[in-house]
């Protein structure tokens, strides 16, 4: 038997490289990169529209125009394309029996989950920033000094809501890889991915007051606002989280289900 | 070298592996045999740390599989060739997985070159037929040279020459002083590939024994036939051998072989017209041994042996 010739092994970071290789041989990854500028072009397009509206007004109706901030417009479709990437970390691999090879390859699966998580969250991390910030700043070029409604005050002011929502998208993605390896099944963690960011924020209209807005100030896609301050925040929920308590409380979300995971996918049988 | 000490394994109430005991030793092929069910797959599993034993212990070369560092390095398996990513290129398959256990690009090149598949190293596994996926398992397993190799129906749905190779490279590898666990539902494949065979069924072990063994437990002696069948039966049993006299004149003889009959009937001047060892074939044998551990598992009193 010759040796094998081998480089220095590092388990937790010849892990995580092994894992940053699986990502980058996959498709998922391009559809997500590519579903992400199609989400940034579309809502450029809805600026562009916007501005064709506002100079067929006359004058006096102009002030009428109002357009949601496009950066919040993009950041829901933004949370989805890598809520499924996450997802798929776990579920990709269950689906195929891939997982066997994976653990019998690295019998410490924590380490697993870990290298997982930190790849899928760095490639959110630069999905989200670059996505927000991109359309963020192309809106308001394309806006120029037509007042729309999202572009009042100086762009710097907008800065805290726009890194509470690269980070919200950072958050989901996290929160996604534990459900996936939770679930097992892409389409379980995906429905309940769905669920958690819009089903369930939607339906905290019908509870009746005052425990509509409670219950909305803690659900996963609102917590942005509240890091953020944003106005809309101040309006919607009353001020109920303060910046860090939302923030915490995003780090919680992720605590919760990565931990989860941590528990299962330790102890399951494959 | 494989040591499997009283493995127990329940799924709820379903016993899938039921106080197993066995070794593999290098060097040679061992068979794993048993009836679909029987529990192969299951201590295949537990060996890999996939699953968790219930009770007792699978070691290879004396450590629990989750304890080895680099587990490629001293324990390669082949369970499912199936367990791929279609979307992703052999190469890139092999690579992500060599990476895991610090071993280099060369090694992933050379693996896919010995099993022949260098040459859609970049094509997509989904557009791979059966038997290369069977072979990017095998270089899967091979990845880390390791001394101890995990099979699990390595053969099952391979074209003939696909289970020629799977064959021959499962005695290269022995002959190389590995130890080699090749599980199979198939006799006939073991009868070809295996040196020793370890048959379950129902979670227990049946039989660990080598392959002549088995074939010699099951051997029911020779039918012998001569004009003179009086005088042979007299100087068969002089000889110290088992002598029957069948109503048809044969006689069936026990306790010496062919062999050793024809020579002690021309020593003295006896003719023989037919010397025909009767035995049941391995595939009786295997039939025979684990219809018995079904037999017993299903009957009265068959519980509460501990």
């Amino acid at each position: 038997m010759t040796p094998v010739p081998e480089q220095a092994h590092r388990p937790v970071r010849d892990t995580l490289v092994s894992e940053w290789l699986k990502t980058g041989s996959t498709r998922a990854i391009w559809f997500v990169a590519g579903g992400a500028v199609l989400i940034v072009l579309a809502v450029t397009a809805l600026t562009v529209s916007v501005v064709a509206v506002w100079e067929g007004l006359p004058q006096e109706r102009r002030s009428d125009v109002f357009l949601t901030p496009p950066a919040q417009i993009a950041l829901l479709p933004l949370q989805l394309c890598v809520g499924v990437l996450g997802v798929l970390a776990f579920t990709s691999e269950y689906g195929t029996g891939m997982i066997r090879s994976t653990f019998a390859a690295v019998p410490r699966r924590g380490t697993v989950l870990a290298a997982k998580t930190l790849v899928t969250g760095s490639v959110a991390l630069v999905i989200g920033y670059v996505g927000i910030l991109v359309t963020f700043g192309v809106s308001w070029w394309i806006a120029g000094d037509r007042s729309l409604g999202f572009n009042t005050g100086p762009p710097a002011d907008q800065l805290p809501m726009l890194l509470a929502s690269g980070l919200s998208v950072v958050v989901v993605a996290l929160v996604s890889v534990g459900l996936g390896a939770v679930l097992r099944s892409t389409t379980a963690a995906v429905v309940l991915l769905v669920l958690l960011l819009y089903v369930l924020p939607m339906s905290t209209g019908y509870l009746p007051a005052p425990w509509d807005d409670r219950v909305a100030s803690v659900m996963l896609a609102n917590l942005h606002y509240q890091v953020g301050m944003d106005d809309f925040a101040m309006v919607y929920f009353d001020g109920l989280l303060s910046p860090p308590a939302a923030l915490a409380l995003m780090a919680t979300y992720v605590a919760v289900t990565l931990g989860a995971a941590a528990v299962v996918v330790g102890r399951r049988d494959t | 070298m494989i040591e499997v000490r009283e493995l127990t394994k329940r799924y709820g109430r379903t016993v899938a592996v039921d106080g197993l005991t066995f070794d593999v030793r290098p060097g040679r092929v061992t068979g794993f045999l048993g009836p679909n069910g029987a529990g192969k797959s299951t201590t295949m599993r537990v060996l890999l740390g996939l699953d968790r034993p219930t009770s007792g212990a699978a070691l290879i070369n004396g450590y629990r599989y989750a304890d080895l560092r680099r587990p490629l390095v001293h324990v390669g398996a082949l369970l499912d060739a199936g367990a791929v990513d279609g979307g992703r290129s052999a190469l890139n398959h092999l690579r992500w997985l060599a990476r895991t256990n610090g071993i280099g690009a060369r090694r992933v090149a050379s693996v896919l070159e010995q099993v022949g598949l260098a040459g859609v190293a970049r094509s997509r596994v989904r557009g791979f037929s059966l038997g290369m996926r069977q072979r990017l398992g095998v270089a899967a397993a091979l990845l880390g040279d390791p001394a101890v190799l995990l099979f699990d129906e390595p053969v099952n749905g391979l074209d003939p020459d696909g289970v020629r190779w799977i064959r021959e490279l499962m005695r290269s590898l022995a002959a190389e002083g590995r130890t080699v666990l090749l599980s199979s539902h198939l006799m006939s494949e073991m009868a070809l590939t295996a040196d020793h065979l370890v048959i379950i069924g129902r979670g227990r072990l049946i039989a660990d024994t080598t392959l002549h063994d088995l074939a010699a437990r099951f051997q029911q002696g020779v039918v012998v036939r001569s004009p003179r069948s009086d005088e042979l039966a007299t100087v068969l049993d002089a000889g110290g051998a088992t002598v029957t006299r069948e109503a048809d004149g044969s006689l069936t003889v026990t306790g010496k072989d062919a062999s050793e009959i024809g020579d002690l009937a021309a020593r003295n001047g006896l003719p023989i017209h037919e010397a025909t060892p009767r035995g049941a074939s391995l595939e009786d044998a295997y039939m025979e041994l684990t219809s018995t551990s079904v037999d017993y598992a299903a009957g009265p009193g068959a519980q509460g042996v501990t």
